[in-house]
């Protein structure tokens, strides 16, 4: 059996049904794996090790007594604008640092009732919108994660947890687990009530969920929402798959290049990929989605910021200020214009199984972004369930995804499009981290005798305690509200695109050689025969927060209006 | 302002640079600038688009709708 931190969430329940593991094994191995790598990630807003223990010996003692959930004894990170009973919900924001859950959001609820555990609160940016958060992604620390899920991606893709949950309004799980190498499923909207989770802007936020293969995020999905998934017998035989030409060319030449080689093996295991424009203005469509967010972020939000504008961060303030500016009459509009919208690629996707796109514009860019939402937020919009594979390796080894979507309420067809589509192509490996090297261990000089003091080993715990890196952020003084742009990332970083286009090679096609170096099998979807690569560099030692928070209010380079794309974040 | 597919998005964003002073104060509106010009393009973008009278009513996105039930 492989290490009990590197397991799925399959394995576990197997395991556990088995009874050839416990969930409090597990738990204590996960802490483990957490205290050594949490330090590089910053995944974690809270981690609850002694709540996730104790709710570990009760799904154990369940199992003694027959009964055994479809999630029995999974551990589960919950984006912190999700409540957990118990836990604070900080979502970023200063003042909510003692604002503690009396009950568990609806999601969580129901995962405890399938038997998962919760291991703990994963950090977002600032109430699911665009001001970064503190953690850093896993296959190169000085790159986002991406937002605004931040944590339960970089969790899931460090193999701290083997699942999270995070929410999307514009991109935020599918970029967030684009960047990071894991898969991201972001279901039909209202797909599982909302209630105990935070609004950013409530027509437009999902609930949606990270893992490390498509059969997890289906057992989760099916176990959360009572729908009875069975991938294979579901699963086309040939799949009619269409490719959207907008998005290739709006795409970095290392990501466009993999995408169209993904069709090329898609077509050669089988799938019908043809090429077909989007029935509507890619444009039309963003600038609907801009403005109904901005409108609904502000009307969460103006009130709050009037009262407190010190504690809000600068990327969603512009937003909830320039919310403001909107007439109704433009905002209904493009409320009518996004009916229109939702029904032209509902038809569009009748008859096919899906839409291939890439998940992002870009591989993961630096921390100062949180990357570009115009790959994602078309999906949102119009409430069609999208998911991402993590298919392929910038040469540079960042991981690039690959995004498929599925009609409104067809979330099971595209969980089975997305299962055969990651049988063909295999999944890239999880990242290796990098430690920092052991320090040498001095002789320890005699001390004095002096009364009995308690160590930090010995604090008294009773009480959740923040992660490492929340008690690092929560000391860093607090930077000034200078502008920062709340633009699209191609027009932010222009550094970050390559001068000439890369030329496809075996890492950047996402084609696994035996000579790749750092191999770690992933698990279950690998195809037949062929050997999955895991990166050959890995992440070098972390930027510190301060050189974050610095980064994130750079001034920023003018936007590019005349490509009409959205703003980052969310 | 109004909603008319003639406003030019210099016009547009005149408008909302000018309403961004009023409500945030100078300073504050030129913070904005950015955004504003984004914003001034979708406005555009929206205006320009076109509907009938009688074609779609709002999609209130089915927020208080059943989950699962999204109304299309």
């Amino acid at each position: 059996m492989s290490e009990l931190w590197d397991l799925t969430a399959a394995e576990i329940v197997a395991g556990i049904r088995g009874r050839e593991l416990t969930a409090s094994d597990l738990v204590a191995a996960l802490l483990d794996r957490a205290a050594e790598v949490e330090p590089e990630v910053l995944a974690w807003a809270t981690l609850d090790a002694q709540g996730a223990a104790a709710e570990a010996r009760v799904r154990d003692d369940r199992v003694a007594e027959g009964v055994i959930g479809p999630l029995q004894g999974v551990p589960v990170g919950i984006k912190d604008i999700i409540d957990v009973a118990g836990l604070p919900t900080i979502a970023g924001f200063e003042p909510f640092r003692d604002r503690v859950a009396e009950r568990d959001a609806e999601i969580v609820a129901r995962l405890r009732t399938a038997g998962a555990i919760i291991l703990g609160k994963t950090h977002t940016t600032q109430f699911a919108h665009g001001d970064p958060a503190p953690t850093r992604n896993p296959w190169n620390a000085e790159r986002t994660p991406g937002g605004s899920s931040s944590g339960s991606a970089a969790a899931v893709a460090a193999r701290m947890v083997p699942l999270a949950v995070g929410t999307q309004t514009a991109g935020s799980v599918l970029r967030p687990a684009a960047y990071c190498g894991v898969v991201g499923f972001k279901p039909s909207f209202n797909w599982v009530d909302r209630a105990g989770v935070l609004p950013l802007a409530w027509s437009l936020d999902h609930v949606g969920l990270f893992a490390r293969t498509v059969a997890d995020v289906a057992l989760v999905f099916g176990a959360v929402s009572g729908t009875s998934l069975d991938l294979d017998a579901d699963g086309p035989a040939a799949p009619r798959i269409v490719l959207l030409p907008e998005f290739l060319e709006r795409a970095e030449p290392p990501v466009r290049d993999h995408l169209l080689d993904v069709a090329t093996r898609l077509r050669e295991a089988g799938a019908s990929v043809e090429e077909r424009s989007l029935p509507v203005d890619l444009d039309v469509l963003l600038a609907v989605h801009h403005v109904i967010m901005a409108s609904e972020v502000s009307a969460v939000h103006a009130e709050a910021l009037a009262a407190d504008p010190a504690s809000y961060g600068p990327v969603i303030r512009l937003t909830i200020e320039t919310g403001q500016l909107i007439p109704a009459a433009y905002l209904l509009k493009a409320q009518r214009l996004r009916r229109q919208i939702a029904r032209a690629i509902d038809e569009a996707l009748a008859g096919i199984d899906g839409f291939l796109l890439p998940t992002a514009s870009n591989p993961a860019p630096p921390r100062r972004s949180t990357g570009d939402r115009a790959f994602q937020a078309p999906w949102t919009l119009v409430g069609a369930p999208s998911i991402t594979l993590p298919t392929g390796l910038t040469e540079d080894g960042l991981p690039i995804g690959s995004q498929l979507v599925g009609r409104r309420g067809g979330d099971a067809r595209l969980l089975a499009l997305a299962a055969w589509s990651a049988r063909k192509l295999g999944l890239i490996a999880a990242p290796e981290i990098r430690l920092p090297e052991p320090e040498p261990i001095a002789e320890p000089e005699p001390l004095p005798e002096e009364p009995e003091a308690v160590g930090a080993g010995e604090l008294p715990t009773s009480e959740p305690v923040p992660a490492a890196g929340e008690s690092e952020a929560s000391e860093q003084p607090v930077e000034p509200t200078a502008p920062e742009s709340d633009l699209p990332a191609s027009a932010e970083e222009p550094v970050e695109r390559p001068v000439e286009p890369a030329e496809p090679t075996e890492a950047s096609s996402g084609r696994a050689t035996a000579a790749d170096t750092a191999v770690e099998p992933f698990h279950t979807e690998s195809p037949a025969g062929g050997a999955i690569e895991s990166r050959s560099d890995v992440p070098k030692p972390g930027t510190d927060l301060a050189d974050a928070a610095g980064e994130a209010d750079q001034p920023t380079a003018p936007p590019h209006p005349e490509r009409g794309e959205p703003p980052e974040g969310a | 302002m109004r909603l008319d597919p003639r406003l030019t998005p210099t016009e547009i964003r005149r408008i909302l640079q000018r309403r961004a002073a009023e409500a945030f104060g100078p300073m504050r509106a030129n913070e904005l600038f950015d955004l504003v010009g984004y914003t001034t393009d979708c406005l555009a973008r929206i205006a320009a688009a076109p509907l009938s009278l009688t074609g779609e009513a709002p999609d209130l996105s089915g927020v208080d709708a059943p989950e699962g039930s999204r109304p299309s």
